[in-house]
């Protein structure tokens, strides 16, 4: 059940992964992390995600990715030297994640998950958007309004400094 | 797949003849003849500009970032040319037929920025940088009217397939066009065909790679085939944004020609291969319309542009987005 | 439904969770460190969209479209808050960050 797709699509986010990991340009590891996020939305339309799939290209590796790689070039001099960080605390953090990831090995591995059929309808963006407005309309509201005072607060911050 | 390749093959001789058709509108618009040497009436102007750039040395300056700067043309065009999967070509050949196509090629397009922005960093460049910055920061601004544009339609017509936008637009011809059916997206058609212009990055929204003013923009540190990339990307966005306004507002691979009574021209003037002029045809006129934008209007400045989609395309879109859904209860009820 | 398919989703997930909590630990970077929390919220969010494959009403899809936009805001403010450390001290790096507050 494993086709080409899939192995294409997690060499993408392994590689993604590992240059974010290993590196330490924060540019490039910003470039890796637009790599990884649309690996992951090829894997959402492997698992039937076709909307969030779509939404996570739009709003992540083009809008969040774009944000990050605006935010390291006005917080560095540009003197024409890569931007490179250090790193330290590496055998801790390799530790701590590994013990992480061996956690949640054994939790997949001892939960019996059944034989689980796949329910999703045939027109699934008709009925996310009629859950939006009928189920979940307080939360979409309420995003929306988060939204808003999350875009102009950070806008506010952003110049607030320049008028002192 | 198959009209995938068929895109494939129809961007590249497009750009072959659009490079000849730019130049030669923009001699007749200022009155002067244009490419006259190279073959009969400059038709071989365009190869031999190709030629010459194939052969030339691919220059990268030592302090750039090696791979980034080699890689980022490549994004851009990938991007931009993976948006031609979701289109379809004639009544039987259609794209790629998953249910969000209108909505993924918007996103997919929309990943041409970081291209862009790898181009800026990587160049090692201040002016190059400026320019991307320029760049990424138009681009994303005009994304906003173009998406609220294309809701507009997708509102009216219910689906975001393009083969089923331009199945409901089938039967008579021309009164059967979404912008004759339904005049409202004539103020949608505006919006999205200035917000496209400046997608492509043509005049009047040229500023990031204004040869007066920046050299080159992003585009600066490259030369030869790269460049040749870059420019391809160009034109296939413009490509793109036409056919896709052919397709939402102007019937898609539709004839125009109305049945008139017991003379049945419409029926006479569809099938693949007429379906496929149509759409074509229709794809160039509004080609021609931006090279003819783009030899008459000036440039605006950075922040005539930044004022003009956040001020004014903005709300216009919203608006309009707004009287659409009135519009379409009012058709239902 | 394989036994085999369903693990490697959440198995993919737990990658991509590991891998965040390492870069938040190592790195000083404050940009880098939110690149690490990008991966963590993107773990969960391959969580989400797998179990809602079994639901016919397709909750999970939602909650995730919520958590993106709710991303978005996060590292929006993050960001705004950073731009303002570095106008005020000219460092990004997390040793040699003063204290921000009563200045």
């Amino acid at each position: 059940m494993i086709g080409i797709i899939h192995i294409f699509i997690s060499v993408l986010i392994l590689l993604g992964v590992s240059i974010i990991v290993l590196s330490n340009n924060i540019v490039h590891a910003a470039y890796a992390l637009a790599l990884t996020l649309v690996g992951v939305a090829g894997m959402y339309v492997l698992m039937n995600a076709e909307l969030l799939a779509v939404v996570q290209i739009l709003i992540y590796a083009g809008g969040v990715v774009i944000l990050l790689a605006f935010g390291v070039m006005l917080t560095n001099r540009l003197r024409g030297e890569k931007v490179v960080t250090d790193s330290g605390n590496k055998w801790i953090g390799a530790i701590i994640s590994i013990v992480i990831f061996l956690g949640f090995a054994y939790l997949i591995q001892s939960t019996d998950f059944g034989a689980g059929e796949i329910r999703t309808p045939s027109d699934q963006i008709q009925q996310i958007g009629i859950a939006f407005l009928t189920k979940h309309l307080l939360a979409f509201e309420l995003i929306a309004f988060i939204l808003l005072v999350a875009l102009v607060g950070a806008a506010y911050l952003a110049k607030m400094s320049s008028d002192e | 797949m198959i009209s995938f390749l068929f895109y494939l093959a129809f961007l590249l001789l497009f750009v072959i003849a659009a490079v000849y058709a730019e130049r030669k509108t923009a001699a007749f618009i200022q009155s002067r003849l244009g490419p006259m040497e190279a073959g009969p009436k400059g038709v071989l102007q365009t190869i031999a500009d190709l030629l010459k750039m194939l052969q030339k040395e691919d220059i990268s300056a030592t302090a750039v970032d090696k791979f980034p700067f080699l890689i980022a043309p490549v994004i851009v065009f990938s991007a931009v040319f993976a948006g031609y999967s979701v289109l379809p070509v004639n009544a039987g050949l259609s794209g790629s037929t998953i249910e969000s196509g209108l909505f993924l090629l918007l996103a997919i397009v929309s990943l041409d920025v970081l291209g862009i922005l790898m181009a800026g960093w990587a160049s090692n460049n201040k002016y190059s940088l400026y320019g991307a910055m320029r760049s990424v920061a138009q681009i994303v601004s005009y994304e906003i009217p173009l998406g609220l544009s294309v809701l507009s339609v997708v509102i009216i017509t219910g689906t975001l397939d393009l083969q089923k936008i331009s199945f409901l637009q089938q039967g008579n011809g021309l009164p059967d066009w979404n912008i004759v059916q339904h005049p409202l997206l004539i103020f949608s058609f505006v919006i999205f065909f200035i917000s496209g212009l400046a997608e492509s990055n043509r005049t009047p929204f040229d500023l990031p790679e204004s040869e007066s003013e920046l050299i080159g923009g992003y585009h600066t540190e490259y030369s030869g085939f790269r460049w040749g990339i870059f420019m391809l990307s160009e034109y296939g966005m413009m490509l793109l944004l036409s056919i896709l306004g052919a397709i939402l507002f102007f019937g898609g691979w539709n004839s125009p020609l109305p049945n008139i009574g017991g003379l049945k021209l419409y029926e006479l003037t569809s099938g693949m291969v007429l379906g496929t002029f149509w759409l074509l045809a229709k794809a160039l006129v509004l080609i021609f319309v931006q090279m003819w934008l783009r030899w008459t209007l000036p440039r605006l400045r950075v922040d005539q542009l930044m004022s003009l989609s956040w001020k004014y395309l903005t709300p216009i879109s919203l608006l309009m987005l707004f009287i659409c859904a009135v519009w379409k209860w009012w058709l239902m009820s | 439904m394989n036994e085999w398919m369903s693990t490697y989703y959440l198995y993919l997930a737990a990658l991509l969770f590991s891998s965040g909590v390492f870069v938040v630990i190592t790195k000083k970077n404050l940009i880098f460190i939110l690149i690490g929390v990008e991966l963590m919220l993107n773990a969960g969010n391959v969580l989400l969209a797998f179990f809602s494959r079994f639901d016919s009403s397709l909750n999970g899809q939602i909650f995730a479209i919520f958590s993106v936009v709710l991303t978005v805001c996060e590292v929006s403010i993050a960001l705004a808050i950073l731009l303002n450390i570095y106008k005020k001290q000219r460092v990004s790096n997390l040793e040699e960050l003063q204290e921000v507050g009563n200045e």
